[in-house]
């Protein structure tokens, strides 16, 4: 196979409209057939559904693409960008330029999965630079969502993409991006919420409410073990960096429970706190990177008033 | 919090709290609240107090005839090396199962006090085992459904439901044969069916692997929810918690003291909660150690394995985890 020159030179986040699934389809296919004829390498992370379609679309051509699916990778889409980081990282060496798709915005999310969603989509420019060519698109379905989301989309995406125009996106927010996803307003917690003050010399304690609370509420032991260590890195970050002390408030909703945790501190300059892997040992991140890593949805906020990060996890 | 000091002059197994319990003691880490309930001979309910499943009477042995609270699971040592086994998450669980089968369980124990009373007062009365029968049946039935509805739940905690079952069954029985009224000892058959720090949440159990063989060490370290010992075959032992709270006592603790060593242990088979920060200071300390050094952490509870392999910290080559003994 001749190699090609690559499509791109440094990092280009593109957002793709397009209408109904066939349009996903062929247009996708497309582009990473083309992508397999450059032998660059390509990872495609959508719904099972949609690599069913396209490794049918692809062919024999699939064997050359990664698959992985939405639901494993993005359930909590603070977990995308580090997948994204690993496989442009393991083939930065290839001398290819790299493609990826990436649909962490589809009808199925949440109220509070799409606001994280969209601050994730916002993180993206800031997570790579042109240091390595990687055309990372951005697939969004013009028949399934609102137009306030597609309008969200324009501001996230410095390149738009629709049919076969492709235009630069004259609402995007350039790296004021990256600020935004943490002055994104909070729906309020629950007048019925448990809540309670914690400092350093009493978070064992808080650790014990935190257990009965998810145990009452049917919580797996492992899943419990998991919100407790959360809460707690949280709580430590609090007594760390904000003002030593803080407060938490829990409450439940369906088959998870939300908790909300609160001080006076102010988040500077870490557009990528918790989404960057832990190295070495120096150990800064660790906490929210494990919480990202453990909890199915973490929403962290810095207001005039303090930081807010509310993590929300399932039973089981 | 630890309750790690044994009474002086006093059997190690003595339980150092006062019964009966409030209903919001959190003395001991391994509590687990059951209620007793005391009955005249008639079945009357003179009172239903909240106890301690592992709390039984201890034999002086010296002394023919004085006892002692004496807790089933051994020293205040082996208390938390049971708990770092079965881990507070699944003991929480297990508690509030418990609650929610005494809130069952309430109000038939008053109906089947009674109904055995008669029937021990006048057992040539007919009808008395009979109506006693009957009633237990109605029992088995709705513990089934209760067991049922908590089958996901009680599988987490290890105490199937079919194993449950089988010690209910053997209990009615032995219930219905005994000149008693009080319940019988737990089905031995039964009881052995499940995983010995299992037994533990049920009765006093047949085995106590989790029990230490060499005497508690001199703490080098303590405070309300941590205690850092030198150890025999280890280094250091700790037991409890670390957190924020105590993070610079245990760097200062590990930069002490494993200094210098090529190899080196840490006994972590009690440790019940490790934070991120804590789990920092330890892959620092295996850092330290040197090329071809080795750190092993002795006993880790799984939740603290599971941490470790997503902070990318698992597979240094300085650090090696051996996983807490499975029975």
């Amino acid at each position: 196979m001749s190699r090609r020159a690559p499509a791109i030179a440094g990092y280009r986040h593109q957002a793709l409209f397009y209408g109904g699934e066939p349009e996903f389809v062929g247009r996708i296919g497309n582009f990473l057939r083309d992508g397999v004829k450059r032998d660059e390498p390509t990872l495609v992370v959508v719904s099972a559904r949609k690599i069913d379609r396209l490794r049918r679309k692809l062919g024999r051509d699939a064997a050359g693409v990664q698959f992985a699916d939405m639901a494993d990778v993005g359930a909590n889409p603070a977990r995308i960008i580090p997948a994204w980081r690993d496989f442009v990282e393991a083939n930065a060496g290839s001398g290819r330029a790299i493609r990826g798709v990436g649909e962490p915005i589809f009808p199925e999310r949440s109220v509070d999965e799409l606001a994280e969603s969209e601050g994730h989509e916002a993180l993206l420019n800031a997570a790579f630079d042109d240091s390595v060519p990687f055309w990372l698109l951005c697939p969004y379905d013009t028949t399934l969502l609102s137009p306030i989301v597609l309008t969200e989309a324009e501001r996230n995406h410095p390149v738009l993409m629709r049919g076969r125009r492709e235009t630069e996106s004259v609402t995007y927010l350039g790296r004021q991006a990256e600020v935004a996803p943490f002055t994104m307003p909070l729906p309020d917690a629950p007048a019925e919420a448990t809540r309670v003050a914690f400092e350093a010399a009493n978070l064992h304690d808080l650790r014990t409410l935190v257990a009965r609370e998810a145990a009452v509420a049917g919580f797996s032991p492992s899943r419990l073990a998991d919100l407790v260590f959360s809460v707690n890195e949280v709580a430590t970050n609090s007594v760390r960096h904000g003002g030593g002390k803080g407060s938490l408030l829990l409450w439940s909703t369906g088959d998870s429970l939300a908790v909300e945790i609160i001080d006076a501190g102010l988040l500077v300059g870490q557009p990528l706190v918790g989404r960057a892997r832990p190295r070495g040992s120096t150990g800064f991140g660790t906490g929210l990177w494990l919480v990202n890593q453990l909890c199915d949805l973490v929403q962290l906020r810095s207001f005039p008033t303090g930081v807010v990060v509310r993590l929300r996890l399932r039973r089981r | 919090m630890l309750a790690i000091r044994p009474t002086p002059g006093a059997p190690a197994d003595r339980c150092p709290f006062r019964g009966p319990f409030p209903a919001d003691f959190s003395g001991c880490p391994s509590y687990q609240a059951v209620s007793f309930t005391a009955t005249d001979s008639h079945g009357q309910t003179l009172g239903t107090w909240l106890t301690c499943r592992h709390l039984a009477s201890g034999d002086y042995p010296a002394q023919r005839g004085q006892y002692y609270p004496r807790c089933t699971l051994g020293t205040a040592d082996d208390r938390l090396s049971w708990l770092g086994q079965v881990s507070l998450a699944r003991l929480e669980v297990v508690r509030v199962l418990y609650q929610e089968f005494d809130a069952f369980a309430q109000p038939y124990r008053q109906a089947l006090l009674q109904a055995k009373a008669r029937f021990l007062d006048s057992s040539t009365v007919p009808g008395l085992r009979r109506d006693l029968e009957e009633r237990l049946a109605g029992f088995r039935t709705d513990i089934r459904q209760f067991l049922e509805e908590r089958k996901t739940r009680l599988d987490e905690v290890g105490l199937p439901m079919e194993r449950l079952m089988a010690m209910v069954e053997a209990g009615c029985r032995a219930w219905v044969a005994s000149r008693s009224l009080s319940a019988p000892n737990p089905d031995e058959t039964a009881l052995r069916a499940l995983a010995p720090e299992a037994q533990a949440f049920i009765a006093e159990p047949m085995d106590a692997p989790w029990r230490r063989p060499e005497p508690a060490a001199e703490s080098i370290y303590e405070d309300p929810i941590l205690r850092i010992s030198r150890g025999d075959s280890a280094a250091l032992r700790f037991m409890g918690s670390i957190d924020g709270s105590n993070l610079e006592a245990v760097s200062q603790a590990l930069i002490t003291n494993i200094a210098g060593a090529d190899e080196c242990h840490l006994d972590v088979r009690g440790l019940l909660f490790c934070d991120a920060g804590g789990l920092r200071v330890i892959a620092e300390a295996a850092g330290r150690l040197g090329d071809g050094g080795k750190l092993y952490l002795d006993g880790v509870p799984g939740h603290l394995a599971k941490i470790t392999a997503l902070a990318g910290w698992a597979d240094r080559p300085n650090l090696v985890l051996l996983p807490v003994e499975s029975s």
